[in-house]
């Protein structure tokens, strides 16, 4: 049985850094991975497979990154936690040495 | 009572927040008088990949080298913790986010897959479990404090209070690691404002919200509160710089009078052209000082050529590279070389060959610096073994460049330009700033004058002036020429200014030799392994009761063959050793075939992490007492 945390729900977008924090899409704020509310809604393969679709890409936070193939998505799904989106960190090129 | 000297990781994902953390923490330590050196470790994907500041801090003196095991490990996240748990010294403390407890080895996709495979298979022999949890519980049956704290919980308070935007969270995690250090360390609350406020200049919400963070930080840990107290500085602080090998040498480009930069961005080297970028316009009670033109060229041929053509033009010029980019300036240094030009490449050395360890340090280039180009001519190349001689030298290869144009390489590496160290201030009252320029003689002007080895130079546009300059060779006037007496004593004019280079600058800039003088054995090297070699000097006296020197060679070409020579033969040392950050130990096959000296022990590093004190103590006192010519020595992940 998948609780109704955040983390399950379809419309949570985890921190690339920090999957615990993330975005609440229906209520653009932040939340945490274990907070829970009305508005959950589990999220299913088939919202993996319309965003894959739609645009090209869904995000493990088990793994911290892109996957771009239904195949990895199938894989990844039986035992990580995938999201539709992601937040990416705005300090991000601040805090990143420059390298090439 | 506390401590007067320990060693700190700070660890997470690169671009976490792990710059500020260490950046915040540094100012907050120097704020209170305290010296410190923080290397930086980060993997050349930037983002993401486990990133650490490996730190050492002192209320005595400002820190030489770094040491294993450390006494502090904060972790931002599991792969920290894994990687470097075996680091902590018994009886230190452990910083981590109980969050992540239940996180596996296996289950860090950023975490390389040989390393995983050393680590669970240690653990298996050990009989610990491969997740967070038995880690700490094994780290506390060795004494070791755990300290587990929620990022979470802080992270939400944080977000329902302030209304966080959630895109900007690295900011505050770094405010975690800060607060969570000051309050192990002893550091009071306006220090650490300070550090917040010198990070956050110009932005006092996030100062107020890192604020509020080291309050919840400070509640939930105070029964830890000055477990590693450090006693009060006596270091004798009036004003210091903290700042990085890059920003150093920026800051010392802009004393001694640049006026144009160029460069292609490329690791560890961009972050001083960035830095000048930033100040090209500096003002000084109402008068502008510069400006300094800084050009980011489309590659690194057009950084060395117009940089070139900046000297030719009268101006102070520099470029600054790393390995690969300087392999595209060979033509150009060349083509300076021919034209006696004076232009000055800053080479930040970094792990080769190809594109090697891009954001991992190294000093296997010398040789390559020292030999680069074809044809013969003269060029000089310097070293610099910290933070402060860096600054001197920047200027000294100017002075050099300008005085008897020719192209000067200051070969630095990635270890000084990434560090951040308490650096006194520099006696500018000693800082002489010599241009060598000589007048032009009234009648005909010959560039190439061959009256004297370095002919008056008139920059391009002089009124009246005419000059060529084309990279054939050439007569005096520059004109191209292929008569067999004017290529001699053109071509010797060139090089031979390397002899006037042997005899005017003093043999201090040259080498220095550091310690009391026992002839047990004599260690030698040259850039950024001098902390490490110092102290290790310390160490070796304290353990065997050997008495050694450290020979720093500064000037790398020509090479100071007299000046080494006699250290050598006054003191009469049985045992030379030469240390690098290379796997042949360059330094030594240099000094054989510019000196005739024959060093016959080496200690090796090319895993592209820094020197640390205990593994080069331990390697000195390997060669010193066995028949081992050869060790390499490879501590840290």
């Amino acid at each position: 049985m998948i609780d109704e945390k955040c983390r399950n729900c379809a419309n949570y977008s985890p921190h690339i850094h920090f999957p615990q924090v993330g975005r609440c899409l229906v209520f653009d704020t932040g939340v945490s991975e274990s907070d829970s509310c009305s508005k959950f809604r589990r999220i299913s393969i088939d919202d993996l497979l319309s965003t894959l679709g739609r645009e090209g890409s869904v995000y493990c936070a088990t793994c911290g990154t892109s996957l771009i193939s239904e195949e990895d998505l199938k894989t990844h799904s039986r035992s990580h936690c995938l999201t539709t989106r992601v937040v990416i960190d705005e300090a991000i090129a601040e805090e990143s040495k420059a390298a090439d | 009572m506390g401590f007067s000297e320990l060693s700190i990781i700070l660890g997470g994902p690169q671009g976490s927040g792990l710059e500020t953390s260490m950046l915040a923490l540094s100012r907050a330590l120097a704020y209170r008088g305290y010296g410190i050196l923080a290397d930086r470790e980060y993997y050349s994907n930037i983002v993401g990949r486990h990133s650490y500041i490996h730190m050492s801090v002192s209320s005595k003196r400002i820190p030489r080298s770094l040491t294993y095991p450390v006494k502090l490990l904060i972790s931002m996240d599991a792969e920290t913790v894994f990687t470097h748990f075996r680091d902590v010294e018994d009886g230190g403390i452990l910083v981590y986010d109980k969050d992540t407890r239940i996180k596996k080895i296996a289950e860090i996709p950023s975490m390389e897959d040989s390393l995983k495979s050393r680590l669970i298979r240690d653990l298996k022999t050990l009989g610990i479990g491969e997740d967070l949890e038995s880690i700490t519980e094994m780290l506390r049956s060795r004494g070791i404090v755990t300290i587990g704290t929620s990022f979470q919980v802080i992270l939400k308070d944080l977000m329902k209070i302030y209304g966080i935007d959630p895109r900007s969270l690295s900011r505050y995690v770094s405010g975690i690691v800060t607060s969570s250090a000051s309050l192990l360390l002893g550091l009071d609350r306006e220090a650490l404002r300070y550090g917040f406020e010198s990070v956050f200049s110009g932005r006092p919400k996030l100062v107020e919200q890192n604020m509020f963070i080291a309050d919840v930080v400070w509640r939930e840990l105070r029964s830890y509160e000055g477990l590693l107290k450090l006693e009060d500085s006596e270091i004798d602080f009036d004003e210091l710089l903290v700042a990085t090998g890059n920003d150093v040498v920026a800051i010392a480009k802009i004393v001694s009078g640049l006026r144009y930069q160029s460069y292609y961005p490329i690791t560890p080297a961009a972050d001083e052209s960035f830095f000048l970028e930033k100040y090209e316009v500096s003002e000084l009670d109402g008068s502008v000082i510069g400006p300094v033109v800084v050009v980011q060229t489309e590659d690194e041929i057009a950084a060395i050529n117009s940089a070139i053509g900046a000297a030719l033009a009268g101006a102070r010029s520099a470029t600054a590279t790393s390995g690969p980019g300087f392999d595209l300036m060979v033509e150009g240094l060349s083509w300076a070389g021919m034209n006696e030009v004076p232009v000055v490449i800053t080479y930040y050395q970094r792990g080769g060959p190809s594109t090697g360890l891009p954001t991992r340090g190294s000093q296997s280039d010398l040789l390559s610096s020292v030999f680069a180009a074809h044809g013969e001519f003269a060029k000089v190349v310097i070293s610099s073994g910290d933070h402060l001689d860096a600054f001197y030298d920047t200027i000294l290869a100017f002075n050099i460049a300008e005085k008897y144009q020719l192209p000067v390489i200051h070969l630095l590496d990635k270890f000084l330009a990434n560090s951040t160290s308490t650096i006194p201030l520099p006696d500018l009252d000693n800082v002489k700033i010599e241009r060598g320029l000589k007048p032009v003689p009234p009648g005909e002007y010959k560039r190439f004058n061959l009256e004297t080895l370095v002919s008056p130079r008139a920059p391009l546009g002089t009124p009246g002036i005419i000059m060529w300059y084309t990279g054939d060779e050439h007569d005096e006037h520059g004109h191209i020429s292929e008569d067999p007496d004017s290529r001699v004593r053109m071509y010797s004019k060139r090089i031979e200014k390397l002899k006037l280079v042997d005899e005017e600058i003093p043999g201090d800039l040259k080498l220095r030799v550091h310690g009391d003088g026992g002839g047990d054995f004599c260690l030698i090297g040259w850039g950024s392994v001098k902390g490490a070699a110092l102290d290790a000097l310390g160490e070796i006296v304290r353990r065997s009761n050997l008495r050694g020197v450290y020979i720093d060679v500064k000037m790398l070409w020509p090479f100071p063959r007299r000046e080494l020579a006699e250290v050598i033969r006054r003191s009469g040392f049985e045992k030379i050793i030469a240390v690098e950050h290379s796997y042949g130990v360059n330094i030594a096959d240099l000094a054989a075939m510019a000196a005739g000296i024959r060093i016959g022990k080496r200690i090796a590093k090319f895993t592209g992490r820094p020197i640390t004190l205990g593994e080069l103590t331990q390697a000195l006192e390997k060669v010193l007492t066995s028949d081992i010519e050869y060790v390499v020595i490879s501590y840290g992940e």
